[in-house]
């Protein structure tokens, strides 16, 4: 056995003072200033987001631009293959309806659809 | 409607020579072609709406397409390479053709047309503008509705019979 048994003992003098008291965290700003901070960085997205936006619209404007420019273009073209179609729909409901009794192409059983306008007129199924 | 005496044009008549050209093409000649068709296209539109009626618009319609088709047969001519590049350009750019992304080839084919053909580029909104047409045609005269003291009577349903699947009144019948 040792002479001293050795133990777990407080240094020389005893234990450092402890520091307890309170350490609050830095702060580099203060309210107001957090505050204005906001408002720049909102006024100067505000300015981004605008001139953004202006060039966004000014693309889609062009975009539409081109499309309407080319539009007479293909409404001619669309509205000749409607009158041969509707040549073609007429053969076809003749051919069609050839053995019905009573049956006049673009009739209902002989009875006009549009009772109240001049039979000259074209009406289309769509609004277009 | 459409009954075996309803006057419809003819498939002669209807025949012309149509633009044979892809969307690609049509986007990137858009705004020149425009500008150059303006009156026809003008006067078809005017025609279009005011009449109501595609028969009567033929002879626009097919001044619309001829006059297109010079103006492709011009940029055959003159200024193929830069506008095949361009169009080109819009096609495998974006999803929807768009003009932002290809800003650098419309330059030099804006230069070309503006060389051979004289024509500037309208402004971007140009076409977005509403424009007052006045056509040599006489706007055709719409009558004004008129409504009898006493309303005319209908005339004269066909002799039917009684309904296939009875009436909705079933309950007072």
């Amino acid at each position: 056995m040792a002479a001293t048994p050795t133990q777990d003992l407080p240094p020389k003098g005893g234990y450092a003072p402890v520091n307890f008291t309170r350490i609050p965290a830095r702060s580099y700003f203060n309210g107001y200033q957090l505050f204005a901070g906001f408002g720049v960085v909102s006024a100067v997205a505000c300015y981004m987001y605008y001139k953004t936006y202006s060039l966004v619209r000014r693309e889609d404007i062009e975009m539409r631009s081109g499309r309407l420019a080319v539009e007479p273009l293909l409404l001619a073209e669309r509205d000749r293959e409607f009158l041969k179609q509707i040549r073609r729909n007429r053969d076809e409901e003749a051919r069609l309806m050839a053995n019905v009794e009573g049956w006049e192409v673009g009739t209902y059983h002989g009875e006009r659809i549009y009772k109240t306008i001049p039979s000259e007129r074209f009406m289309r199924s769509s609004n277009q | 409607m459409f009954t075996k005496d309803f006057p419809l044009p003819t498939e002669e008549e209807l025949t012309v020579q149509e633009i044979n050209v892809s969307t690609p093409s049509l986007r990137a000649a858009a705004f020149h072609l425009g500008k150059t068709c303006e009156e026809q296209n003008n006067e078809y539109m005017l025609c279009r709406k005011e009449e109501k009626d595609p028969r009567k618009c033929l002879d626009e319609g097919k001044a619309v397409t001829a006059c297109s088709l010079n103006f492709f047969r011009k940029i055959k001519k003159s200024c193929l390479e830069e506008f095949s590049q361009y169009a080109n350009c819009l096609d495998k750019s974006s999803r929807d053709m768009e003009y932002k992304y290809c800003r650098n080839t419309q330059a030099i084919y804006d230069k070309c047309v503006l060389d051979n053909l004289g024509l500037e580029r309208p402004d971007f909104g140009y076409f977005c503008e509403p424009k007052i047409v006045d056509s040599k045609r006489p706007k055709p005269i719409e009558e004004p509705l008129s409504f009898p003291d006493a309303p005319e009577p209908l005339p004269e349903l066909p002799v039917g019979g009684e309904a296939r699947y009875g009436s909705r009144k079933f309950w007072f019948q």
